[in-house]
Order: C-alpha cells, then structure tokens, then sequence
C-alpha cells in the first residue's frame, strides 16, 4: 500500500489538492532560476545548475527532484537532470510566455490569492489589502512587474490568436478601434492577417511604450495609431469595428457604462467585437481559478456566462449576432448596435 | 441571430491550446485550489450542509460572508468534485465534501492549517534556495516554536496540522515492529508524543522511559496516568540534546525530519554512548521511496518551509545512521511512506 494514511482514493485526491502551493512554488523558483534555460543546450548535473544560480545544491537538488516528478525535468541519471516537453515550456523564448506567467502568479498574485478569505469577507480586492491599491494601480507604480505581467497574461494566446483569424472573417473591417488594453496579443495576429486594416489603440498612458515597441517587431506599427488615456467618443466615427477585450477586469457597472458610451460613438453600421472568457459548462477549471484570481486583483472583475454577457449587451443597446469559440472558454463576440 | 449560449461553430482541434500548456497552467494554479478549499473550510460550508442541499445565499447569510463571492467559489469547486450544484445555485455534499466536515479524523483542520501562517511562508520558498533558514523564519522572523510561544491560540491548529491522521498511523507503527523483546525503551524527546505510549500499550511487558522538557514533565504524567501507562513509564526532565538515561536496552528518536544531519547525528551518538551492551536504535520516520505518492516530495519542500528539516531516502538514512555510529538492520515499514527503522551499534 503506497499511503495507509490516505487509502481512501477521495481522502487523497482532497489532500493531494492541499498540496497546489507547493507545486506552484517550485515551479516559481524553477522559472525564476531560469533551470529550463540552463539546461537547453543539455542535461546538467545539480551541482552545476547550483553554481550557476547561486544557490544551495542541497535545496536546489529537492526541488528540481520534486518537479521531475511532476514530469518538469527529467532526472535522467542520479543528481542529472534534462528538460522535458513541460520543462520546455518555462524557456523564456518559448512562444507561450508561461515562464514570465508563472513569475508574477508566483509573487504578487499567489500572495493575493491567499487573501481571498478577506475578499469573500469585504469585497475589497487582496491587492489592496496587501499593497494599499487594487492591481491596475499596482502596476503603474510598477512599471517592471507591470511588463512582467502584461506579457505574462498573453500565456497561451499563440493558440488562440491562430484560431481567431481562421474562426472569423476580419476582411471587411477597414479601420479597427481597440479598448481596453493590450494585453493580450489578438489584436496583433488581426492586423498581421489583415495588411490592408489601420488600428487605434486607446491604451494607458503608462503602456504606450511597450506597446509601440511590440507593434513595431510585428511589423504593424506604420497602420496602427497609439493613443494615450484616449475617450472613445473621439475615434469610434471612424471605427468600421470595435474590439472591446478585458471586460472580465471591470464590474457590471463599469462595463454597461462603456458599452453605452461606445453605443452612442458607433456608427450604426458598425460592429461590435468582444474577445472574452466565457463561463461553460464545458471550460477547463483554470477559467473558473481566473474569475477567483478577478475578485483577488480587482475585487469588481468577473467572468461571465455567454447569456449574462448577452444581458449585458442588451442592457447597452447592442443585438448580440453572433458567438464564435476559440476554444473551450474563449470565444468572440458580434453584435450590432440598435436603434437608439 | 444565434444564442450565444449555443455556440454553432467548431474550431479544428489542431487551433486549441496544446495539452503541455493546458497542463502546466493547471499546475502553476493550484494554490487558488487550495484557498478555495481553506475558505470552505474555515466557514463550516460542509457542516452547513450535513443536513441536506441549501442555496448559496442561505450558506452566505450563514457564514456571514457575500453570496455572490461565495457562489463563484463554490462553483469552482464543485469542479473538483468538492461539493455538488444539484441545481443552478444550490449546492450539496459530496464524498470528497465530508472530509471537510468538523469532526475527529476529517481533514478540516489540516486544511486550515495549510491555508494560514502555512500558505503566507511558502510565498517564500524561493528564499531556502539560498539561505539555509526556513521559509517560515524568513516570514515571520522567527521559527516555529518561537512563534507558537507568542501565539498561544495557534498551538492547537498547528498540532492538528501536522498529525493529521495521526489516529491511524500511530497505532500501525507501534505494531510494525515487535518491542517485546526489549526491556526499556527510553523516548530521548522532542519526537511524536504518540509512539511511546501506544508501543507500551500495544506491548504490555514493556517499562519506558520519557524524556520531556522540564516545563512539560507534569503534563505528561498525567497523559501516561490517564492512559493507564502510569507504573510502566517514567518521565525524566531533560533535553532531547543532552545524553539521556543510561543502560536501557532500546531508544526511540522520532521526527528525525524536522532535524538537519548534525542535530540527528549528535542525539544519535548520545544514545550510542547510553545504551546498554546489545541496545537497539529506533527511528520512527517517513522515508522517501519509488512508491511513495508525488505529494510526498511536495511534503520534503514544505519541512523546508517551516523548519530546517527534510525528508530522507533510505540510503540517506543509512548515511545520517553511519554518521551516528550505527548501522541500519531493519526497516519495518507499514506502507511507501511511513516505518520503523531498527539500528544496531556499528562495529
């Protein structure tokens, strides 16, 4: 018998699941160590991998053992480790930017979960308790965590940026108004996919310039125009469409609010377009930890269920067209603006 | 129009996420996992509903806590089998749900102890990378014990903490391995408080010898007086550090994985100094193994996290033996995880 403690399959899955923070620690000191870097060009003995990142070969030597078990790292001869398809993933080139993910969900945000119990109780999101102000201000005044995490939220997106362009024919949109921050990359691969549409961005002043710099290595940055702390009353005229993205960071309240003020902008040929996570039965459980990491960071954000979304448009004189899926959670959004 | 609730659309296969990152995002969140179940946990939801399925917002009103915080973190459970939505909004108990309930034996009060003072220092894990002091020091600025002393409402969460289950592996081990054939067993301290009694009374010929902090020395009588141990067993004011009673014929150290080598190795060699001609040494510890359950190397890390201690393979156990002046003879085990280790003085 492996565990006469937990014999009881239910018992152990529970106490297994106790266990996450661990996982999620190693996995940050791994990241933070860069050991997927170091072993790139191929497997390292642990005392090696120690000196390269000053650290205690003892300590570093039960970590890495623990994620190999987790199937992080191979331990292919004793003390030797080399990477594997999942260890491949916290190299910090690869295309999934989960290693500068795993670096912030390891520091503020996994402090921020552990207050959830203070945010159940106060509706106060964790940042504010710990940090003294919710995470978009927490990011201003941290400009390099701020990176960190922007980057690190477009974890995945590769993925769903392929599926977007194949899911939804962007062809007849001449000019694209985007709000709500650039954090994820769609709005890049549409541009890319479409040579002939020109782009407005109203981003955060504090954005602007890691936004400008990633435009112009996609090579989208001559069709594209960057504004700071922008109104969308003074651009949307000219907008064929509207990609609003993050809406899950913002209260019912606030979203209405935005979809009105965009309603009365739009022209009434115009369309729409909302890229979001959706509540399903059918998502993976990692969307559901997000609408929990929504209350943490913001205490107001939400995910929400494709017939609460609908509400919502409704609600700001939008007629919901059409939902295409990105994948099991994700999914773009059409709607029409009505008569007023 | 198409309902946006019926998505019409298929997206090829080869578009959606690939199963590596799937993966390795689930990893990277699973400390929400465990505060959703430290919430759950600390506001009874599963006492509350022992006596059958109730709506969200009965549990919330009850729990004084916000019913629609409390229903995304119910429903997020519910995705791990941990409570069930029998209809929308309205929760039930599950198997996995009644090992939460408050109650001997369930696994309530570990959760609340991984979800509190647990959870805050393993935000600092990384730190035992490079300094030998625990995570828990680097948090709170002191360890444990020290901790506890300024903290006296925490004693009995943190005891509860790190027994969990304590009611059946205590018994198992002291069966493990056949203490008759000793004369006196002398417990050198600081250990599992558990073993020496249950090995007396699973081994009625057996006399032991306790060896407690002088502060402690009265309650512990009393332990051993209410389990009816009280003509078999002494108890002796001393440290778990210095030399402890001479002559006997077996010594008993425990939770050797809270110790470094050099603090194992000193009691070790005490005992070796101590013991009669033809003695035995006892450890009573987990070991690591290629059957052990991955959690087991999550569990080294977190001995790390709140003292200095770590988990050991059996051959590291033969080494911190050697080092001792033993050698290993024996290993009664009662699972992948948990034995008795019987030592004799090396040659």
């Amino acid at each position: 018998m492996p565990d006469i403690l937990l014999a009881d399959p239910l018992e152990r899955r529970l106490f297994d699941l106790t266990l996450g923070n661990s996982v999620v620690q190693a996995i940050h000191a791994a990241a933070l160590l860069d050991i997927a870097g170091l072993l790139q060009a191929g497997p390292r003995d642990c005392d090696d991998l120690a000196e390269a990142t000053a650290t205690r070969p003892d300590a570093l030597y039960r970590v890495l053992r623990f994620l190999a078990r987790l199937e992080i790292f191979a331990e292919t001869a004793p003390r030797r480790f080399a990477l594997t398809p999942l260890a491949e993933l916290l190299l910090d080139d690869h295309p999934g930017l989960l290693r500068k993910y795993i670096l912030f969900r390891g520091a503020e945000a996994y402090a921020a979960v552990g207050e959830l119990m203070h945010s159940l109780k106060t509706g106060e999101s964790a940042f504010r308790k710990l940090y003294g102000v919710d995470r978009p201000e927490y990011l201003r005044q941290h400009p390099e965590r701020a990176s960190l995490f922007s980057e690190g939220m477009s974890a995945g997106s590769e993925w769903l940026d392929k599926a977007l362009v194949v899911a939804y024919d962007f062809s007849p949109i001449q000019t694209l108004v985007h709000i709500g921050g650039v954090d994820r990359t769609h709005v890049i691969a549409i541009l890319r996919h479409c040579p002939a549409m020109r782009g407005i961005f109203l981003e955060q002043a504090h954005a602007i310039a890691a936004t400008r710099k990633r435009f112009a290595e996609a090579g989208i940055l001559e069709r594209c125009e960057l504004v700071a702390d922008g109104v969308p009353e003074t651009f949307l005229p000219e907008a064929d469409a509207c990609l609003v993205s993050a809406i899950h960071r913002r209260s019912d309240a606030d979203a209405g609010a935005l979809l009105r003020q965009c309603h009365k902008a739009m022209r009434a040929d115009a369309r729409l377009l909302i890229i979001e996570k959706f509540v399903t039965d059918r998502m993976p459980w990692t969307v559901l930890e997000n609408d929990l990491t929504m209350l943490v960071s913001t205490g107001s954000g939400r995910l929400r269920t494709p017939d609460e979304f609908a509400a919502l448009l409704v609600a700001g004189g939008f007629r919901p067209t059409r939902f295409v899926p990105l994948d099991a959670a994700i999914g773009l959004l059409e709607a029409r603006p009505e008569a007023p | 129009m198409n309902s946006p609730s019926m998505p019409p659309e298929e997206i090829p296969a080869h578009l959606l996420l690939p199963a590596p990152m799937q993966h390795m995002l689930e990893l990277a969140q699973g400390n929400v996992v465990l505060q959703a179940l430290y919430v759950a946990a600390k506001l009874g939801i599963a006492d509350l509903l022992a006596d059958g399925p109730r709506d969200s917002a009965e549990l919330a009103a009850a729990s004084q806590s916000n019913p629609d915080l409390l229903y995304r973190i119910l429903r997020f459970l519910v995705r791990f089998e941990v409570f069930a939505e029998p209809q929308p909004g309205r929760f039930a108990l599950t198997p996995a749900a009644e090992t939460l309930r408050d109650r001997p034996g369930s696994l309530r009060e570990f959760v609340l102890y991984c979800g509190e003072e647990f959870y805050v220092a393993w935000g600092n894990f990384i730190q035992t990378l490079y300094t030998p002091e625990s995570a828990f020091q680097t948090t709170y600025g002191m360890n444990r014990c020290d901790y506890l002393a300024r903290n006296p409402g925490k004693e009995s969460r943190f005891d509860a903490g790190t027994r969990v289950g304590a009611e059946i592996y205590v018994p198992a081990l002291a069966a493990a391995y056949d203490f008759s054939t000793l004369a006196t067993l002398v417990d050198v301290g600081k250990g599992d408080r558990d073993y020496l009694p249950a090995i007396l009374q699973r081994h009625p010929t057996l006399r032991g010898i306790l060896v407690e902090k002088a502060g402690l020395v009265e309650a512990a009588r009393q332990r051993l007086d209410a389990a009816g141990l009280a003509g078999r067993c002494e108890v002796v004011a001393g440290n778990h550090l210095a030399p402890p009673p001479a002559g006997a014929d077996g010594y008993l150290v425990s939770n050797v994985q809270r110790m470094e080598d050099s603090e194992a190795g000193q009691i070790m060699r005490n005992c070796r100094k101590a013991m009669a001609e033809g003695g035995r040494l006892f450890l009573i510890e987990r070991f690591l193994s290629d059957r052990m359950p991955w959690t087991l190397l999550g569990e080294d890390l977190g001995l790390n996290v709140q003292t200095t201690g770590r988990l050991r393979t059996l051959e590291e156990f033969r080494a911190l033996l050697a080092a001792g002046g033993f050698r290993l003879t024996r290993l009664a085990a009662v699972d992948a995880t948990r034995g008795v280790f019987e030592a004799r003085p090396a040659a």
